[in-house]
């Protein structure tokens, strides 16, 4: 991130209150049960690069053996790219890993945790502060995880 | 003392006024920012004390839980931000200056102060006059979505126009484009577009639209715009603070020269059937013409798909009372 | 908040130079040696399909699959191909050039803006140059930083070249179409000139190159016509209440 003075770094720090994603200036995150984390692994069948909400569907084989599928919604483009990620990384038909915090209105899919790609790279979702930042959604394993 | 002088003056009074009101808006007198007595880490509060919500603390703009309004966002930790990008940095200083006309607002605009989640106070740090029909529909979109956590729909989340308020308030870019009877405000959130007639009348067809109508004329170099005849309620702030339909929005626009060159907005809401009497706040925009091609925003993408917009957890709520 | 203002000298002389400069730009007259594009323009004649200036559509291969089955898909009224007709996504450039609404022109010196009547949308010809382009802190590493992420509308620069506005655009998302059946791919660029054949008749020629869909560059071209008016008689239309009311977004 470019920084034109020490200064404007200096406000960054002090005064990241200010801001708040694209997501939040919509709707409460609240929405989202933020205490529960699933997971699926399954084949990514699509990413849409999209503002103010990107989407990801992931097709998996349920715990009866029956083909799903569940969409999970994060951020802006500016959430993956962020990260060092570009849209040609997200090929579809490999094969993926994602966690999110589910709807609290009971509508399958949340907002997105984090999504590891064939590679093994991990994307965080773009909703709430950056892993590790006090406060922020608990490490994998320390919240029920639901399959 | 000139024109220019009395001007500046008012602007640094007006914005010690905003600067001080994002502050309370943050946490009643006596308490620390952010945290609510009883809940730790302060976040969601711990519900409304004995006696119903609106009877906050000593001190505690009316409606809160004990401890004030919660500082950020909910599911955030108290006093963190959502982890967005930080304050843009300043203008570069070979960036073009803005017209000396004052009467020339065009350029492009960004909100660049902190975001009031509730507005509370007005921009004179006077507790917002709500009545009991606006405290109590306030009260219920608190509670939802801080204590009961089950936030409900509005019309931002379904990708619909917010009205001015919550338009301007985003810290995001807009420009304005003026002909010779309308002038154009052009959002990137949302792709708005609010067009404001000049020296014009209410239209009397019963038509409505999302950001009202807008009928506008100077007032020496200040541009007033009255809005009414809204075709939805407004959420004002991100929390909910309301306008109903039938409110009158009165926008006084003027550039002032203020650290480089601002937009000052003062908003004044008539609105007898949320309020007691009307009120007002104030906003300063920022002269950035470096943000002036906007990123794309297309929400039907999402809202539009199947699911539309329950898929991000929100509830609808229940309906307004109608006048 | 206002005090009562007796004009001074300084400011008549401010309000009769914007008095002049709306007046220029409503008849036309140009700030620098162009005519002004400013104003409200609509379709000469309504159409949903791009038709090209010479010949048939170069399609490849796989350029005509897409659009053969859009076409088959369409007559069923299966409109799943389109995202525009079943979410009201943004049609994005060129299709929102289709728009059978109005739209109007902001003609500046550094950006020519187009609003679409049509669902509230807009287009920026980014026309700065050199050290006038100034980085976008919203963009880079920004809230709304896209990292290359491609858009609907795509990124779009333009100068100039005497009366001729000369229009590029890159960065297109291939999840649209490029008029109501054409494929449109994620190697997409256009190119446009855009200028008036006269007063009241503005003529934009699209140079369309996708070498996945086209086997090379091919153009078309839209003819707009003036309107009487401003911006001020566009009603705000929301695209997904039509949609929700049974009509569908854009006329088939």
């Amino acid at each position: 991130m470019k920084f034109y003075k020490p200064v404007a770094k200096a406000l960054f720090l002090a005064l990241s209150a200010f801001t708040m994603t694209q997501a939040m200036a919509h709707h409460s995150f609240a929405a989202y049960d933020q205490t529960v984390t699933k997971s699926v692994t399954g084949t990514l069948k699509e990413f849409d690069w999209n503002a103010p909400h990107s989407s990801m569907t992931v097709a998996f084989t349920d715990a009866n053996g029956k083909p799903d599928e569940v969409s999970v919604t994060t951020g802006a483009p500016a959430t993956m790219s962020g990260q060092g990620f570009k849209p040609r990384d997200f090929k579809v038909g490999q094969k993926v890993i994602m966690t999110w915090h589910p709807n609290r209105n009971g509508v399958p899919g949340g907002e997105l945790v984090e999504f590891t790609l064939e590679d093994g790279r991990v994307l965080h979702g773009g909703f709430g502060p950056p892993p590790g930042v006090p406060g922020s959604a608990p490490p994998p394993g320390a919240a029920p995880v639901t399959k | 003392m000139t024109m220019h002088q009395l001007a500046t003056k008012a602007a640094v009074c007006l914005l010690a006024v905003v600067l001080a009101g994002s502050a309370l808006a943050q946490a009643p007198a006596g308490a620390p920012p952010g945290v609510s007595p009883g809940a730790p880490g302060g976040f969601p509060p711990a519900g409304f004390p004995p006696g119903g919500p609106t009877q906050g603390p000593p001190g505690a703009p009316a409606g809160f839980p004990p401890g004030g309004p919660p500082q950020g966002p909910p599911g955030a930790p108290a006093g963190f931000p959502a982890g967005g990008p930080p304050m843009p940095p300043p203008l570069p200083a070979n960036a073009p200056k803005a017209p000396a006309d004052p009467r020339n607002l065009e350029g492009t605009w960004s909100h660049e102060q902190m975001l009031v989640f509730r507005i509370n106070t007005d921009m004179y740090g006077d507790p917002l006059p709500y009545n009991d029909r606006g405290r109590h529909l306030m009260d219920r979109r608190v509670k939802a979505t801080y204590v009961d956590q089950l936030p409900v729909i509005n019309a931002s989340a379904e990708c619909l126009p917010p009205g001015q308020p919550w338009q301007m308030d985003l810290n995001f870019p807009f420009q304005i484009y003026q002909d010779k009877d309308v002038i154009s405000l052009l959002f990137q959130e949302y792709h708005g577009a609010w067009h404001i007639h000049m020296n014009g009348q209410h239209r009397k067809d019963g038509k409505r639209e999302y950001f009202g109508d807008s009928i506008a004329h100077w007032d020496g170099n200040t541009l007033v715009v009255d809005t009414a005849n809204y075709r939805r309620s407004l959420w004002l702030d991100v929390d909910g603070t309301p306008a109903s339909v039938n409110a009158h929005l009165t926008f006084r626009i003027r550039k002032v020269d203020l650290s480089g060159t601002k937009l000052e907005v003062v908003v004044t809401v008539d609105d007898p059937w949320y309020y007691t009497k009307p009120w007002s706040i104030v906003r300063l925009y920022a002269w950035r013409p470096d943000m002036a091609n906007f990123s794309e925003y297309n929400c039907e993408n999402q809202v539009g798909a199947k699911g539309g917009v329950s898929q991000y957890g929100l509830v609808p709520e229940a309906p307004e009372e109608t006048q | 908040m206002n005090h009562p203002i007796r004009l001074g000298r300084h400011a008549r002389l401010h309000h009769t130079f914007i008095a002049i400069a709306l007046l220029a730009a409503a008849s036309g007259a140009s700030a620098a040696g162009h005519p002004s594009l400013d104003g409200v323009w609509k379709l000469e004649r309504p159409q949903s399909e791009f038709v090209p200036v010479q010949g048939q559509i170069p399609f490849t291969e796989d350029g005509r699959k897409d659009y053969e089955a859009n076409k088959a898909s369409g007559a069923k009224k299966e409109f799943g191909y389109d995202r525009t007709q079943t979410r009201c996504s943004s049609p994005g450039l060129p299709r929102i050039m289709l728009t059978p609404r109005l739209f109007a022109i902001h003609d500046r010196p550094q950006m020519v803006a187009m609003e679409f009547e049509w669902n509230r949308l807009a287009r920026q010809i980014d026309l700065r140059q050199g050290q006038d382009k100034l980085p976008n802190p919203m963009q880079e590493g920004g809230l709304t930083g896209g990292g290359g992420a491609a858009t609907m509308i795509g990124e779009t620069t333009g100068h100039w070249e005497d009366k001729v506005l000369v229009v590029h655009t890159k960065n297109l998302s291939d999840k649209k179409l490029l008029d109501a059946y054409l494929p449109s791919g994620e190697d997409l660029e256009l190119t446009e000139h855009i200028h008036l054949r006269d007063a009241n008749t503005l003529e934009d020629r699209i140079t369309i190159q996708d070498p996945a869909n086209f086997t090379k560059p091919w153009d078309t071209v839209l003819i707009f016509k003036r309107q009487p008016g401003t911006v001020s008689q566009f009603r705000e239309d929301i695209c997904l209440e039509r949609r929700n009311a049974g009509e569908t977004p854009l006329p088939r």
